[in-house]
């Protein structure tokens, strides 16, 4: 417990330092948002409304100390503030669209690299030199080494396209209204799902899977599984109980890192498969310079990062009794 | 593999078949699908004077007082308002509106509404968007369907700006707290297309107004706006055949698009919107001289800029930076004058002797032209990152310089550091576009009048050349204070003489409006042979013609 309550203090500071510089960042960029809205139009805005937007934006100009200390009181009472580039929609709102979905999506796909690569990784170590050493771990690995949009954009145009199995893009059809009661809708949602995360799962199962492969055979060669094999236990209980549980431990602050960087979004996927998302939604915040917005953005990834890293040091004192001393 | 893996995945299989099979059967095509801006999902907002609400909520919810066609050159299409004149002082404006019109809850729209709306910028200035109240003074309700407006100035741009403002209801949004930050879910407005049937994530669908003041429209039932985040995605789905209506760029788009069905898949790319040009640092040497800027504008070759860089889908520019738009206002004498000073015609040796001329020789022997002075010349050309066809444009363009002698290099930061060199006059020389109004006063406008750099000295607008003088400021300022149309011209000839004499910018080629259209289930769009309005969906500065478009369109049965 000493040791989580002292990981719990270093997090409570690495939040604050995050916060912080949430705020710094966006403001080192060259231009403003309004100038980057005028722009956004092409000359398709009369120029005599640059005015009337610095009055609506008026949170954004003001002395630098006083925009800080305005974010931080806003923030304490859970006001992300209102977006820029969707004004006047609030930050909490935008962002709420594209994490329900990225959170979706990557969890799916996350989940199921994750368990897969275990699973084939544990498997690739017990029987080294059979099927799935041979054969699954050099083709994930090649899989892994595609650069994901080419990978991403071959699978749209061969699976979606060409040969009409799977939906040219977006989270769900257009033609069924958006209505998690309507189990049509589910499927469609699922169904249209199944592109989009194959191409994550085929990316990142192979990093996964090579991870535990190695460790499991580092730990298949100690003294207490061979002692396990010698006592007559069954060859299930040696591979997951003994073996498998501590070639895990370092997949395991993998996973959980992965965890957090979720809700970064997956800005690829996002474009390539017209799927909503935080990634696109952050890239237009950028782009708009929409301070509110990226600060929302950024606070989500920086929470999410540091929730998933504490959560795996309580797995680590689950897992690993030695921690626990 | 196991067999339970399996088993999973062919379960999913049947399951997604099943739902293609179902999603098959359950379409509502009787929507006009259309797509004109890059979104991954959609935020509601209707509110009419946010920054940027949902790009329909102008024009198709809430309607303009004049309606402005460009193709009709600057001449007004009456809309809210049937009929307009200002008074023999220019200092007031009388206004007509039409008879019978109808918010979409049944209510009567009249000039109380008009009057509430100017009330409503007054109370809240930064919903003024349009500066219209740096010339009204205040306006009244002469009789339910007349309305005046009094100016504190004259400025003849008047009718084109509150042509443009979109009334509010009183009756709902005398209630509304906070006009700013209102959402405005459901919009009480006069649109044909008023009717929020649908907001989800990634699709919305505005449905007729029954209530439509004209009779017997609109013909179709609703439109609907998916969402893609790119390009790439919005052409997938025309190809696809999904879509009705689209303003997307489409390479190659003779074969890629319309020869998947001849009949039906059409485009037509107008050279309407505005110049896109070279802008030199005026305030920089050497640019500030004016022999170099003519230099650069006879080295440039328009025609492969064009063909390359634009592949084909425009024309080469017109050096007064007049479109084909406004094509009536051009001024022959200043085209001779241009044309004397070897502008806008590819000419290498025209630009190699006005440069040997200007003094602008290689004196250290490393192949490029030094200053006059005898300093190194060594300039950039900026364009932005990833914008594929200018880069391709200003690259054959940096090679035009080089073979002229000039040592040109392209860089290509980022938009907004782009945009910050442009306007803080950090650069050398850049692409950039322009400004297109009503007239071609809006245009000048924006390149030449002194008034738009800031109090910080940030060139606003395209003032990005940074080339000002008063003789323009006295143009500009005069075109605004005359409601007569010949002397506006002569204004405008005049412009088109100053803006040529001192090259204030190199236009390159006017911008092409795109649209395409599949009439499998939708007729009535404009044609090529039948251009009555610009075809692109999306809304413009002072051009409302999507809302022509849609009142027009009938359903074929399909």
């Amino acid at each position: 417990m000493r040791f989580l309550g002292r990981r719990a203090v270093f997090y409570l500071i690495a939040l604050f330092v995050a916060i912080t510089i949430n705020f710094m960042i966006p403001r080192l960029m060259s231009g403003d948002p309004v100038q980057m809205m005028f722009a956004r139009f092409q000359g398709r805005m009369d120029p005599a409304s640059v005015e009337s937007l610095y009055k609506t934006f008026g949170f954004v100009d003001g002395p630098i100390t006083e925009q800080y200390a305005s974010y931080l009181a806003n923030l304490l009472q859970g006001n992300l503030g209102t977006s820029i580039a969707w004004f006047p929609a609030p930050v909490s709102q935008v962002l709420g669209v594209g994490l329900a979905w990225t959170i979706r999506l990557l969890g799916v796909a996350t989940l199921i690299s994750f368990s897969l690569g275990m699973f084939l990784g544990i498997r690739a170590a017990w029987k080294r030199g059979r099927f799935v050493d041979a054969f699954v771990v050099p083709i994930t690995g090649l899989f892994g080494a595609f650069p994901y949009f080419w990978l991403a954009m071959i699978m749209l145009y061969v699976f979606a396209l060409k040969l009409d199995w799977f939906p040219l893009g977006h989270a769900a059809s257009l033609d069924i209204n958006q209505d998690w009661t309507n189990p049509q809708y589910v499927l469609s949602v699922i169904y249209h799902m199944i592109l989009p995360a194959t191409t994550i799962i085929l990316t990142a199962v192979g990093g996964w899977l090579l991870g535990m492969r190695n460790s499991m055979i580092n730990v298949l060669s100690a003294d207490y599984v061979a002692l396990a094999q010698a006592k007559g236990l069954s060859d299930r209980r040696v591979k997951y109980a003994y073996a498998a549980r501590n070639a895990m431990l370092p997949s395991i602050t993998g996973f959980a890192m992965s965890l957090g960087f979720i809700v970064g979004g997956a800005i690829v996927t996002e474009v390539v498969f017209s799927y909503p998302g935080i990634g696109y939604t952050l890239l237009t915040a950028i782009n708009a310079r929409d301070y509110p917005l990226m600060q929302g953005c950024f606070l989500l990834i920086t929470m999410a990062v540091l929730g998933a890293n504490f959560l795996a040091d309580a797995a680590y004192v689950v897992l690993d009794p030695r921690v626990r001393s | 593999m196991s067999k339970w893996f399996l088993r999973v995945l062919l379960v999913v299989f049947v399951l997604s078949m099943g739902v293609s099979l179902v999603s098959a059967q359950d379409t509502s095509t009787q929507c006009v699908t259309v797509t004109h801006r890059a979104a991954s999902a959609w935020v509601r907002n209707f509110n009419p004077f946010a920054p940027d609400p949902i790009n329909e909520t102008q024009d198709m919810i809430y309607e303009p007082l004049i309606l402005w066609n460009p193709v009709l050159a600057g001449e007004p299409t009456p809309w809210l308002a049937t009929d307009w004149a200002y008074s023999d002082d220019l200092l007031s404006l009388t206004m007509n509106l039409q008879e019978g019109v109808l918010w979409n809850d049944g209510e009567p729209f009249t000039a109380d509404d008009v009057v509430f709306t100017i009330g409503l910028l007054q109370q809240y200035p930064e919903l003024d968007r349009t500066s219209m109240l740096s010339f009204i003074d205040s306006v009244e309700a002469t009789s339910p369907t007349q309305v005046v407006f009094h100016f504190n100035k004259v400025f003849t741009q008047a009718d084109t700006l509150i042509g443009q403002m979109n009334p509010v209801p009183e009756h709902i949004w005398s209630a509304v707290e906070d006009p700013v930050t209102f959402i405005n879910e459901n919009p009480v407005a006069t649109g044909p297309f008023s009717i929020i049937q649908r907001f989800e994530d990634q699709v919305y669908e505005l449905g007729a107004n029954p209530n439509y003041w004209q009779e017997g429209k609109p013909q179709v039932p609703c439109l609907r706006y998916p969402a893609y985040p790119g390009n790439e995605q919005a052409n997938l789905a025309l190809l696809d055949g999904s879509l009705d209506w689209a303003g997307n760029f489409v390479p190659d788009i003779e074969t890629t698009f319309v020869a998947l069905d001849p009949e039906n898949n059409h485009f037509f790319f107008w050279p309407g919107n505005s110049s896109v040009q070279l802008y030199a640092n005026t305030t920089k040497e050497p640019f500030g001289d004016v022999n170099l800027r003519r230099a650069m504008s006879a080295a440039i070759d328009y025609e492969s800029v064009v063909n390359i860089g634009m592949y084909g889908y425009t024309v080469p520019g017109n050096p007064t930076g007049i479109g084909p738009r406004h094509e009536s206002w051009i001024d022959q004498g200043a085209l001779d004058k241009a044309a004397e000073m070897g502008l806008g015609t590819y000419s290498p040796e025209t630009a190699m002797a006005i440069l040997d001329e200007a003094g602008y020789a290689d004196t250290d022997g490393d192949g490029f032209r030094e200053t006059p002075a005898g300093e190194q010349l060594a300039f950039n050309v900026q364009v932005v990152n990833g914008w594929t066809d200018w880069v391709t444009s200003v690259q054959i363009i940096s090679q035009n310089f080089q073979d002229v002698g000039l040592n040109a290099q392209v860089v290509t930061p980022e938009f907004g550091e782009w945009l910050n060199n442009l306007q803080t006059g950090a650069y050398d020389v850049s692409i950039g576009w322009s400004d297109i109004g009503r007239t071609p006063w809006n245009f000048y406008y924006n390149v030449m009048y002194s008034g738009l750099i800031g109090e910080d000295g940030l060139r606003n607008a395209q003032l990005w050349s940074g080339w000002t003088s008063d003789e323009a400021d006295a143009l500009l300022d005069a075109f605004t204070s005359t409601a007569d149309g010949g002397e506006q011209a002569e204004i405008v000839n005049q412009l088109q003489n100053l803006y040529v004499e001192n090259v204030v910018a190199i236009p390159l080629f006017p911008g092409p409006a795109w649209y395409e259209w599949n009439t499998t289930r939708f007729t009535g769009f404009p044609t090529e042979e039948d251009y009555y309005t610009m075809g692109s969906p999306w809304r413009g500065n002072v051009h409302n013609s999507r809302l022509l478009i849609v009142l027009n369109l009938v359903p074929t049965g399909q």
